[in-house]
């Protein structure tokens, strides 16, 4: 009996000494007090012009300053101009985020679902050797969009610049539209000889080989979203000089028939229709380079 | 050994019970947020205290350039950025922010059209399209002085320091002020490309030119045989120079250079000291020796080894880039050219009859398509040019590192150029005024009439030579592009 109560007292005593420990003082968190603070929506025109065309319609985040933990510090890139940043904007509502409600089933949904969530604005060009990046995607949430400081509407913007850029940019959302969903691995056997030194070729060559471009050459991933890019950017008699100019008539074969795959891709994970998409995307581009911003 | 176990556990409840309520030991008065926040507002009001701003001695890159002088002043949210001739007077404003991207950091959010130039890799009035002058967007904070009067920076990626001053005085006054600077150290007893450090015991280290682009400013050091150059560069102030980091001289950590008005040299400076001087000298003391010991002056025109001009001074550069632009417009729709690869050419060819070596200035452009490394379409690649240089080159036997470009006689250069019977036209033809420009390249390396002497630096590996001349701030350097077998 002795023994039991002794242990008993013990146990207590161990009880209140973890205890104690455990819950002695008013910790900095309690439950009544939120840490996270919201900062408040900025009074600042172009952001509020962003907030009213980017972020409550198409819930994408825009990032025009420069943001050191966005850009690579190693390579030589500078923030864009602030006066470049609407116009510049505009054109890229005009012809990347507009024709997608206008060609998806989906319609105004279709970017608030699928659009890459942060756009980071970089205002000159990223320089390789022997090229310039335009824009990239990483992790199917953001897109770096380079060059916005060439986007003067004052000094005027040639029609093959912008159907240059958006090119690209029409190529790196494709990339982000395979992360989500995932394209036959069928379309890879259609052509062999992907080759990563595309360089040492040109798109003239490439296409006698049944590649789209040289850099669709480099790897299926590139060759599928190169189709979708070029053939969305390009007027109907443009894309046909294309075809038109391939001598060789399997090169010409196999090209189509990736295009087949790519747009019933579209049609069926996305409701997509390409050719609405051309539409929508070669007239903006015509307004653009006339002048029509809105 | 049960009694041990249960005293065991008698002393750690007891233990447990006696830290329970012990409240943690802050080593701060103030939460990590709170102090991260007071220390940016304490660098945002130190940039703000200064009326007339910082002088700003920004060095962007120890391995390849130097250092670029400018003022700013700080609002609350905006940065007011003046820059010299360099950067053609210009004022700019831009917003700023302070931040934590690793440490505290002055970030450039916006571009500027002085500050930003110097990290723009496109087309802008100073640098060719792809290459930028090393700046950056943000700038660690490494420490305020005291007094409050000198904030250390270091750049986010090259890791370079550089400081702002707090300024007083007129902003127009200082940025004539250095701007004469870069001219006391171009002109007068300073214009020529090689300058020697001397001290008073007769100790002497020979310096590359001054590259007022890139700011680099570079010891030579004999180390046996070949000869090293080590990197470095200068930033103008009012009062002189200083250098990116400081030069080991004769037992001195030499810091900076000084402007002697009286003798229009400059004062050799270590923390302040004077312990030298630097001028120019017309030739190294040494002689520069080519691979193995081959004499340089032959090793550079060896027959059929083919060399670029892949860079220049200003006085060199601009009629030479003048020339390729002119004629890149016109065989542009001509031939449909590269413009990504063209460049002047020293072309050494053999006649015929016998071994006699030309050398040849050439332009060379690639149409699209073709192959840089083939020689099958020869015919487009190299276009016009000026034959039959080497008749007046003149390698000097007393320095086995020298060469001589003369002009021809009655300064009647020989131009050729390739003719397209299908276009029924040549580039001389399409645009006489190319020859013109041609001329002027020419004379811009062949700068008197009876010639300019040139020493020549090899790189190491001998992939490059710089040609700097004896009697200007000039220079051009040759780079290597193949050997026809």
């Amino acid at each position: 009996m002795r023994k039991m109560k002794k242990q008993i007292v013990y146990i207590l005593v161990v009880a209140f000494a973890a205890f104690s420990f455990t819950s002695c003082g008013d910790g900095p968190f309690s439950e009544s007090e939120s840490n996270i603070t919201i900062p408040p929506v900025s009074d600042d025109p172009l952001d509020q012009w962003i907030m009213d065309n980017y972020t409550l319609p198409y819930n994408i985040k825009v990032n025009y300053a420069w943001n050191a933990e966005m850009n690579d510090p190693s390579r030589p890139l500078v923030p864009a101009k602030r006066e470049l940043v609407l116009p510049f904007l505009k054109i890229v509502k005009k012809v990347w985020l507009d024709p997608y409600a206008e060609a998806s089933e989906l319609g105004d949904q279709f970017m608030p679902l699928y659009s890459a969530r942060d756009l980071v604005l970089v205002g000159s060009g990223s320089w390789n050797t022997g090229s310039v990046t335009l824009g990239w995607a990483s992790g199917g949430y953001k897109v770096t969009l380079f060059t916005v400081n060439q986007f003067d509407m004052e000094k005027g913007i040639s029609y093959d610049d912008l159907k240059r850029f958006f090119h690209t940019f029409h190529h790196e959302f494709a990339h982000i539209l395979n992360q989500r969903k995932k394209y036959s691995a069928d379309f890879k056997k259609i052509s062999g000889g992907y080759n990563a030194d595309w360089e040492s070729s040109n798109d003239e060559k490439a296409r006698e080989d049944g590649f789209m471009t040289a850099y669709g050459s480099s790897a299926d991933t590139e060759e599928f979203v190169e189709i979708y890019s070029i053939y969305v950017t390009s007027t109907v008699a443009e894309w046909d000089e294309i075809m038109g100019s391939i001598r060789n008539p399997n090169g010409r074969s196999l090209i189509e028939r990736k295009l087949q795959m790519v747009r019933d891709y579209f049609t069926n994970s996305y409701g997509l229709d390409m050719d609405k998409m051309r539409e929508s995307v070669v007239s903006a581009i015509k307004e653009v380079t006339e002048g029509n911003l809105d | 050994m049960k009694r041990m176990i249960n005293k065991g556990m008698w002393g750690l409840s007891l233990v447990f019970a006696l830290m329970a309520c012990n409240p943690d030991t802050d080593l701060f008065d103030q939460s990590a947020t709170d102090r991260l926040e007071e220390a940016k507002n304490e660098l945002q009001q130190t940039l703000m205290s200064s009326p007339q701003g910082w002088e700003f001695v920004y060095f962007t890159d120890s391995l390849s350039y130097g250092g670029y002088n400018m003022l700013m002043s700080f609002t609350n949210k905006e940065v007011t950025v003046r820059g010299g001739k360099f950067f053609s007077n210009k004022t700019s404003v831009s917003p700023y922010e302070i931040g934590f991207p690793q440490s505290m950091a002055l970030m450039f959010t916006g571009y500027n059209e002085v500050f930003s130039v110097l990290g723009d890799p496109d087309e802008n009035d100073l640098t060719g399209s792809g290459s930028a002058l090393g700046g950056e967007n943000v700038l660690l904070w490494m420490r305020t002085s005291e007094n409050g009067d000198t904030i250390e920076f270091k750049s986010q990626n090259s890791n370079t320091r550089s400081k702002m001053y707090r300024h007083q005085g007129s902003w127009d006054d200082h940025v004539a002020k250095v701007d004469k600077m870069i001219e006391n150290f171009s002109g007068g007893a300073m214009n020529r490309y090689f300058r020697e450090m001397t001290t008073a015991d007769g100790e002497s280290l020979l310096f590359t030119g001054f590259d007022n682009l890139t700011r680099t400013l570079s010891p030579l050091r004999l180390q046996g045989d070949s000869v090293v150059v080590e990197t470095n560069g200068v930033a103008p102030t009012e009062y002189g120079f200083q250098f990116t980091k400081p030069v080991n001289f004769n037992g001195h950590k030499v810091d900076r250079l000084a402007y002697n008005e009286e003798n229009g040299k400059f004062n050799v400076l270590e923390n302040g000291v004077m312990v030298g001087e630097m001028i120019s000298v017309d030739e190294p003391s040494f002689v520069f020796s080519g691979k193995n010991g081959m004499p340089l002056n032959t090793m550079v025109f060896e027959p059929k080894v083919m060399y670029s001009i892949s860079g220049a001074s200003e006085a060199i550069l601009t009629p030479l880039d003048s020339v390729l632009m002119k004629s890149y417009r016109v065989l542009d729709e001509q031939y449909d050219v590269w413009s990504d690869y063209y460049g002047l050419m020293f072309y050494p060819m053999t006649t015929q009859s016998g071994e006699h070596v030309y050398h040849s200035l050439w332009m060379m452009f690639l149409n699209k398509g073709d192959d840089p490394d083939s020689d099958e379409d020869d015919f487009l690649d190299i276009i016009a040019g000026v034959d039959n240089f080497s008749g007046v080159v003149d390698q000097d036997a007393s320095r086995t590192d020298k060469v001589v470009l003369t002009r021809p006689r009655f300064n009647m250069w020989q131009y050729r150029c390739y003719e397209d019977p299908a276009k029924g036209h040549n580039l001389f033809a399409s645009d006489p005024e190319i020859k013109t420009y041609l001329q002027k390249a020419l004379e811009a390396l062949v700068t008197t009439a009876s010639g300019t002497p040139y020493i020549i630096i090899p790189s190491t590996g001998f992939t490059s030579f710089t040609l700097g001349s004896t009697l200007s701030n000039d220079y051009f350097i040759m780079s290597y592009v193949r050997k026809f077998e």
